[in-house]
């Protein structure tokens, strides 16, 4: 018998210090010293630092880096601690305080540098191992590295892929709403009390912006003013849950994530005609109270599903909401990459809070998401192409007005309109900028034809990853997948044939396995009633998004919401008969709140919210009596500053025709969710109030107060149009200043003014009518024509054109030169009420 | 409990009127001891994490872009090459880039400018005269050959727009230096270059550092000014109104950190309405300034009013001015407008730029 004597060392137990080296120190000189002191050519300070060998060395300074079992003697520890030598060199590249202590160590330990089949062991036992101290090992389908494939992450940033936790509530709480249950539970901890019910008018102005984006009708108020009822409270929601303008207010929460817009963006921003019946679709699914995981499925793959039914075509829509583009100068392949970027970024973050971008170029830096997952999402996209099919008008999809308003565009986009006011020899600049018309032309003379802004299938091409995202840079191929972090989403096998990957996709996302989807539309839901979801970051529930607040209550309305058929109604009703949601937003004890909870995470009170930029237009519009509360059909467009609507907006080889208003008051006034969206051009009274633009997904509206706000609502038009038309219908019904005042303030307030505000404002409006009144208000005229140059690529020379307005028929809104002094002198107060914080916030 | 300090450090925008560093720093002490019931003054200025000598920035953006080989990176070899045929066969090319294409030479001569010897245009007479305060970069290249997307990538750092500009990114690291401005201001042309106003969108950064727009023509800011007929005393009475309603809706809600700071922002619009045409008012300025600047010129008079303004602003503490100049598309016809770029602007490149060069040499020690 031949026994073997191996070398001693490689049947060794690794050390301590072998595994400290192996599994932290040596990733921490690849990291931050070999690409200096590495295997370069060219060799910084001549000292290599890839053996312990040549740590022992040194380089050309001769002192050897390290002294094994001497940190103190060690020139590595004082040159990473900046003490003599700065190492690295870059401020951003400097050691922590515990990345040093781990060379400490090292180096205490006597330096160990095991050979490879060693660190090789180190690493394998390592990897087996789910939980160390270092944190958790996450199964995925592996990233470009080992070491992002078995990296560690804090448990904590994993809150969003472990399965929904089902919370048993205690007996005493049954009678209870849950949600104030998870509330109180926390609220006790810290010690803090909560603040009582908010008062009747507060409620009803609260739950009728929060759930149709509206002030509350006169009827609506009055039936429900004096009703301090729980019952009385169901019913008012209840009621509003039934209003055809709850769909608008939830397609306005839900289409700024989608991005939608009427126009494709960029070079040419052309008009999506047909992508109106996306919106109206998103408005009739929430008026409905479509079941969610119904909604997910019908956006993504609606088309697969049920191939004959229009209305799932245009819900597909949804996967080409985003700015696009293919012009001559760009590359078919390039713009077929983007959009496949951009629909698998898409659905991830509007569906499972995943913003997907980060994982395109490389293994995602913090969450578990390997960008073989990414590609494999973007291959169910694969077979999908763009589509415009025919799809029959629904029953309530509006167009009695399509004649009248088509006759006005066909004049609007005619060539007449167009009169060279100058002549460049050998250059027919008018012909080219006719023929641009002529596109603009055919597009908005289609908003009328029964046809869908869709998808379809076709073959699948081969997806690869591309490696650093570069479309020439192919990688291994993959096949349709879903995100492999996900409970049970490893395993999930997706089909192969073009006709089934986006709608088995859909089933995975809109699954009640899936914890990700219900926790994300549940937290937007939250987000919608508080200003703030219990995850401060919808779209993004990964690491660098936020932790929830109440972790438990998400999971449990998350749970609820799958037990109640996945109904965003019941929610809200759930939501909205909590104490939490009904309290006041005054809190008995500001000091202590603040105190303990600073941020106001814990809802001891209500926070209170500035309107968003569509509901300010809606409520001035709803308040003046002016809103046509029509509903659906192609854009409206409704006067907007006239320098901005004049003001040149260039295109590819031209300038877009000017805006141009709807020609009459009840066209124009419409709720502004039906109001035409461009990209390229917006309504700066809207972008001033915080409307975000239509090409990121937007997952929280902004609440800045910005001084243009003021300009906008003190000297804009529209508010002073507002102020006139309220005062001229408060002086039909009212007399008397004191009366009219009354009046303002009910129509304004839903409320008496008290004492002082009544004598303010009488005052005032006996100073306005003696000292400033004078002459008559002017508006702005109707600009008949608009004179366009423009220097003409073909000859570097300008070239002068004219444009007609056509805006024959235009009917202004209510003019101060319209009505006769005492209406004139009241607008001065509407005016005021309607820029008062009372107006413009919810409490 | 009403804090009546909330006043210092809930303003929001162009808040705090008079307010210079030291206020800043007062303001920011005086919430010290305040709990975090809210942010600090997003736009109060923060010192920079190096030792910087420059304090603003202003950023000309020559839209249409002339070609690099045609300004500062002359390419002699294409001489020898000139009109020779070539096959560009390449997937990832357009249909404008590929096929059948010539390599054509510039046609402008060179010459080395300064101390530097930095390649120029010959025919940039003016620019070489500062050629030693140039700074020439050669390493940008936009990933998109489309003018929007190429914008969009010049100015937020991404093709597809929506995202924060560069002037948003430098306020919200630096903060504003003057509490009255806005620290991101951008004079456009008469129109909004490709792309439109996402060239300087905050993108996901908060409201406050949008770049606000001055316009060349028509109202300055929108809505600057009443529509015709409302007085000035008339709207100071409306003010007085709105500030006693809102005073008194205060009183009922002592909790909402947003009230002081709005019924502020109405108090700072009301005197800009005053202040703002003052200072865009340039009919103050030296007749040599003006002749420097171009301006009275029919071609560079709109530019060099830009440029001369944005001197202006950086002097009264604005951080970040963007101006846009229009028609620097060339295409076909870089030669035949002499001057490497198209006609309108063949003017303008020739005066502004170096005069404002010039001008910031001189005045460094002053700003």
């Amino acid at each position: 018998m031949i026994s073997f004597h191996l070398p001693a060392h490689a049947i060794d137990v690794p050390t301590d210090g072998d595994r400290l080296f192996t599994l932290k120190v040596l990733p921490l000189l690849s990291e931050k010293c070999f690409a200096c002191h590495g295997n370069d050519e060219e060799i910084e300070g001549e000292l290599n630092m890839l053996s312990r060998q040549s740590l022992l060395q040194g380089g050309e300074s001769g002192e050897p880096p390290i002294v094994p079992g001497r940190p103190d003697k060690s020139l590595l520890i004082s040159a990473v601690r900046w003490e003599d030598l700065e190492m690295p060199p870059k401020e951003n590249d400097r050691l922590t305080d515990e990345q040093i202590e781990l060379l400490r160590r090292w180096i205490l330990a006597d330096a160990p540098w095991p050979n490879e089949e060693m660190q090789r062991r180190i690493r394998t036992d390592h990897w087996s191992q789910v939980e160390t101290e270092d944190g958790l090992l996450v199964k995925t389908s592996g990233g470009l590295s080992d070491e992002w494939t078995y990296r560690r992450y804090n448990p904590a940033d994993l809150w969003a892929y472990q399965p929904l936790q089902r919370v048993e509530l205690p007996t005493f709480a049954a009678d209870e709403n849950p949600i104030d249950f998870f509330v109180r539970r926390k609220l006790d901890e810290v010690g803090l009390v909560a603040a009582v019910r908010a008062n009747s008018s507060e409620l009803i102005r609260r739950a009728s912006f929060d759930l149709t984006g509206l002030p509350p009708d006169s009827q609506l108020h009055h039936a429900y003013a004096d009703d301090r009822s729980q019952a009385g409270w169901q019913a008012l929601i209840d009621r509003l849950l039934a209003s055809s303008h709850y769909g608008e207010r939830m397609a306005q929460h839900w289409l700024d994530v989608v991005r939608y817009a009427d126009t494709s963006g960029y070079a040419n921003d052309f008009e999506r005609p047909h992508a109106w019946r996306y919106r109206d679709y998103v408005i009739r699914s929430f008026n409905a109270d479509k079941p969610f995981d119904r909604f997910v499925v019908e956006q993504i793959a609606g088309d697969e599903l049920e191939p004959d039914n229009p209305e799932l075509r245009v819900a597909v829509g949804f996967l080409r909401m985003g700015p696009w583009e293919q012009t001559a100068m760009s590359v078919a392949a390039v713009t077929r990459q983007l959009w496949l970027d951009d629909v698998t970024n898409g659905v991830g973050e509007t569906f499972l809070g995943h913003t997907l971008r980060c994982a395109r170029c490389h293994d995602h830096k913090f969450d578990p998401v390997p960008t073989r997952d990414y590609y494999s999402m973007q291959a169910v996209f694969a077979g999908t192409e763009f589509d415009e099919p025919d799809a029959s008008f629904l029953e309530d999809e509006q167009h009695e007005a399509a004649e009248a308003r088509m006759a006005v565009w066909k004049k609007q986009f005619s060539d007449e309109g167009l009169r060279a006011t100058s002549k460049i020899e050998g250059d027919d600049a008018l012909k080219r900028i006719k023929k641009k018309l002529g596109a603009y032309r055919k597009l908005a003379l289609a908003r009328y034809d029964a046809k869908a802004f869709s998808v379809g299938n076709r073959k699948p091409q081969a997806v690869h990853i591309l490696i650093g995202g570069a479309i020439d840079n192919l990688g291994p191929q993959v096949e349709p997948a879903v995100l492999s972090a996900v409970p049970g989403g490893l395993e999930v096998r997706l089909p192969s044939e073009a006709h089934a990957r986006r709608l088995s996709l859909a089933r995975w996302i809109a699954s009640a396995d899936n914890p990700l989807t219900a926790r994300v539309i549940v937290n937007r839901v939250w987000q919608w009633h508080f200003g703030r979801g219990l995850v401060a970051t919808p779209n993004n529930f990964g690491k660098m998004g936020g932790q929830p607040s109440h972790p438990e209550l998400l999971d449990f309305l998350a749970g609820w919401f799958l037990d109640n058929g996945w109904s965003i109604k019941k929610l809200h009703r759930l939501i909205m008969t909590s104490e939490t949601y009904q309290r006041s937003s005054r809190h008995p004890s500001p000091v202590r709140l603040a105190e303990l909870d600073p941020k106001g995470l814990l809802l001891a009170r209500f926070r209170p919210r500035r309107l968003t930029a569509e509901e300010i237009r809606d409520a001035m519009l709803a308040t003046s009596h002016e809103l046509n509360r029509e509903g659906g059909g192609p854009g409206i467009f409704p006067t907007i500053n006239w320098e901005v609507a004049l003001q040149p907006r260039h295109i590819m080889g031209g300038i877009a025709p000017p805006y141009r208003p709807s020609l009459s008051p009840k066209l124009r006034n419409r709720r502004t969710i039906y109001a035409f969206r461009y990209r390229g051009l917006t309504d700066p009274m809207l972008e001033v109030l915080n409307r975000p633009n239509a090409d990121l997904s937007c997952e929280r509206r902004d609440e800045t107060t910005v001084v243009t706000q003021a300009f906008t609502l003190f000297n804009g038009q529209f508010t002073h149009d507002r102020a006139v038309a309220l005062a001229q219908r408060v002086c039909d019904a009212a007399d008397s200043s004191e009366e009219q005042v009354k009046l303002a303030f009910q129509h304004v307030y839903r409320r008496h003014p008290n004492k002082d505000e009544l004598q303010a404002c009488l005052v005032h409006l006996a100073e306005i009518r003696d000292h400033h009144m004078q002459g008559s208000g002017g508006a702005a005229d109707v600009p008949e024509i608009v004179a366009r140059e423009m220097i003409t690529e073909q000859t570097g020379r300008l070239f002068h054109w004219e444009e007609r307005m056509a805006l024959d028929g235009y009917q202004p809104d209510l003019r101060t030169m319209d009505v006769d002094q005492d209406v004139r002198a009241l607008a001065n107060i509407c005016l005021v009420l309607l820029n008062s914080s009372e107006y413009l916030y919810v409490y | 409990m009403r804090r009546a300090v909330n006043v210092f450090y809930r303003r929001e925008f162009l808040y705090g009127l008079g307010a210079t560093l030291g206020t800043t720093a007062l303001n920011t002490l005086l919430c010290a001891d305040e709990p975090s019931t809210g942010p600090l003054d997003p736009l109060a200025s923060k010192p920079p994490h190096h030792d910087a000598k420059a304090k603003s920035c202003i950023f000309l953006f020559m839209e249409g872009g002339p070609s690099h080989i045609d300004t500062f990176d002359p390419k002699p070899k294409l001489a020898d090459l000139h009109m020779q045929e070539f096959q560009r066969k390449d997937r990832f090319a357009s249909a404008m880039a590929s096929g059948k294409r010539y390599y054509v030479k510039s046609p402008f001569q060179f010459r080395q400018a300064g101390q530097s010897g930095m390649w120029m245009n010959e025919r940039f007479e003016h620019l070489a005269t500062v050629a030693d305060e140039l700074c020439i970069y050669k390493g940008c290249v936009a990933e998109s050959i489309n003018h929007p997307t190429a914008c969009y990538h010049m100015n937020t750092g991404s093709r597809f727009g929506g995202e924060p500009g560069v002037g948003s990114w430098v306020t919200y690291g630096l903060g504003s230096i003057n509490q009255d401005l806005p620290g991101f201001i951008v004079l456009p042309e008469t129109y909004s270059p490709q792309g439109g106003t996402a060239n300087w969108s905050n993108g996901y950064l908060p409201g406050h550092y949008q770049g606000t727009p001055l316009r060349s023509s028509g109202s300055p800011i929108l809505d600057l000014l009443p529509p015709t007929g409302v007085t000035r005393s008339q709207q100071r009475v409306n003010l007085d109104l709105l500030a006693q309603l809102e005073r008194a809706h205060q009183d009922r809600h002592p909790q909402h950190d947003d009230l002081a700071a709005r019924l502020h922002s109405y108090e700072l619009a009301f005197r800009m309405q005053a202040q703002v045409p003052d200072l865009i008012d340039l009919s103050h300025e030296s007749k040599q300034t003006l002749q420097d600047y171009g301006i009275g010129e029919r071609e560079t008079d709109a530019f060099g009013r830009r440029c001369l303004l944005a001197r202006r602003l950086i002097e009264n503490g604005v951080r970040f001015v963007q101006v846009f100049s229009g028609g620097w598309d060339s295409h076909s016809i870089s030669a035949s407008n002499g001057t490497g770029s198209s006609g309108a602007s063949s003017g303008q490149r020739k005066v502004p730029t170096p005069t404002m060069s010039r001008d910031f040499i001189l005045r460094a020690p002053m700003s």
